[in-house]
């Protein structure tokens, strides 16, 4: 499988050379998306790109980063990444009012919440590959990353997982290597910047 | 035979490797399929029930439940969601459940499955 994903990546690049890769970050709301991308950002063009939050469905429309250019191992990369909202099959506009936001807007944010997801599975058909990062904290073995993992396989687009938040004690990437065997793992911790040059080397070893 | 790829309907039994590695087609989603099927008694007492259950407009009773895989969002409440992401990702029109019964069909997306842009109004209780 892996062996296969290389050459996807391979074929990728060889096919269309001068073209940049745009790159989807997906996964769970809270799962560390928004701190990854402006992690990258942060490093590659000195500006970040969205806002973090402790309140769930903080990206609720895409955020795009044009024409960031990645560099591993010798090797240049231009991408243009795309900061997705958090793809759940719950919003409650209670997870929102429970952070002390006002009903009226939390019910607001449930909408936009909702369009956010349809979003950003819209945009599926626009990346070249996905960083799917989840929580090392959490069950990896929910309903929705299963068919989050499955569909991007469904529509052979190159997975990189991304096991976050290993900074904290609780963490347990070995789960997510568990549930998701026959894609490549990183451990990182997007807040800490832990291991993010290790990513950078395997995006730009798949993609290039 | 109890599970099968919901990809490409290969089956494996219980305890199989690829159960875990992922089945040849590359999937790793499986559906578990009941093993021992219903007599044909109880085959019609069922068929009867929904019958009447579908003229009553009921869609759960104690020991049967309706579940319609039709809309892509169901508005539970004024700002509460539930979202169908494996309907999402396919490619056909959005179906948005207001109430029981009531479903407001995307026109946009039914005539180009990749316009999924929605008004927040049609994310109304009506």
């Amino acid at each position: 499988m892996i062996g296969k994903l290389k050459e996807l990546f391979s074929d990728l690049f060889n096919s269309s050379e001068n073209e940049d890769k745009s790159i989807g970050i997906y996964g769970p709301p809270n799962a560390g998306k928004s701190t990854l991308a402006n992690q990258i950002s942060k490093d590659l063009t000195g500006e970040e790109m969205s806002n973090v939050s402790e309140v769930p469905h903080e990206t609720r429309t895409v955020e795009k980063k044009e024409k960031a250019s990645i560099e591993a191992n010798g090797r240049e990369l231009e991408i243009n990444l795309l900061d997705m909202p958090g793809i759940s099959t719950n919003v409650d506009f209670k997870d929102f009012s429970e952070h002390g936001i006002e009903e009226d807007e939390a019910k607001g944010r449930a909408k936009e919440a909702t369009k956010g997801i349809v979003e950003a599975i819209k945009y599926l058909d626009d990346v070249d590959a996905c960083l799917v990062i989840f929580d090392a904290t959490e069950d990896p073995y929910t309903q929705v990353n299963v068919t989050i993992i499955g569909n991007l396989e469904a529509k052979d687009i190159p997975i990189l997982v991304v096991a976050n938040k290993i900074d904290l004690e609780e963490a347990e990437p070995e789960r997510v290597r568990d549930a998701f065997p026959q894609h490549p793992v990183v451990e990182i911790s997007a807040k800490e910047g832990q291991h993010i040059d290790k990513l950078y080397e395997e995006i730009v070893g798949r993609l290039s | 035979m109890p599970h099968r790829c919901m990809n490409c309907g290969e089956t494996y039994e219980d305890g199989s490797d690829k159960l875990i590695q992922g089945c040849d087609c590359g999937s790793s989603l499986f559906v578990y399929e009941q093993g021992e099927s219903m007599s044909e008694d109880e085959q019609e007492q069922v068929t009867e029930k929904v019958e009447e259950m579908m003229a009553d407009g009921v869609e759960e009773t104690g020991d049967v439940k309706f579940e319609f895989d039709l809309d892509s969002i169901r508005v539970e409440n004024e700002g509460v969601y539930s979202i169908n992401v494996s309907r999402l990702l396919k490619e056909i029109p959005l179906v948005i459940r207001k109430t029981e019964g009531t479903y407001h069909i995307h026109l946009p997306s039914a005539f180009d499955p990749s316009t999924t842009d929605i008004s927040p109004s049609e994310l109304d209780k009506e």
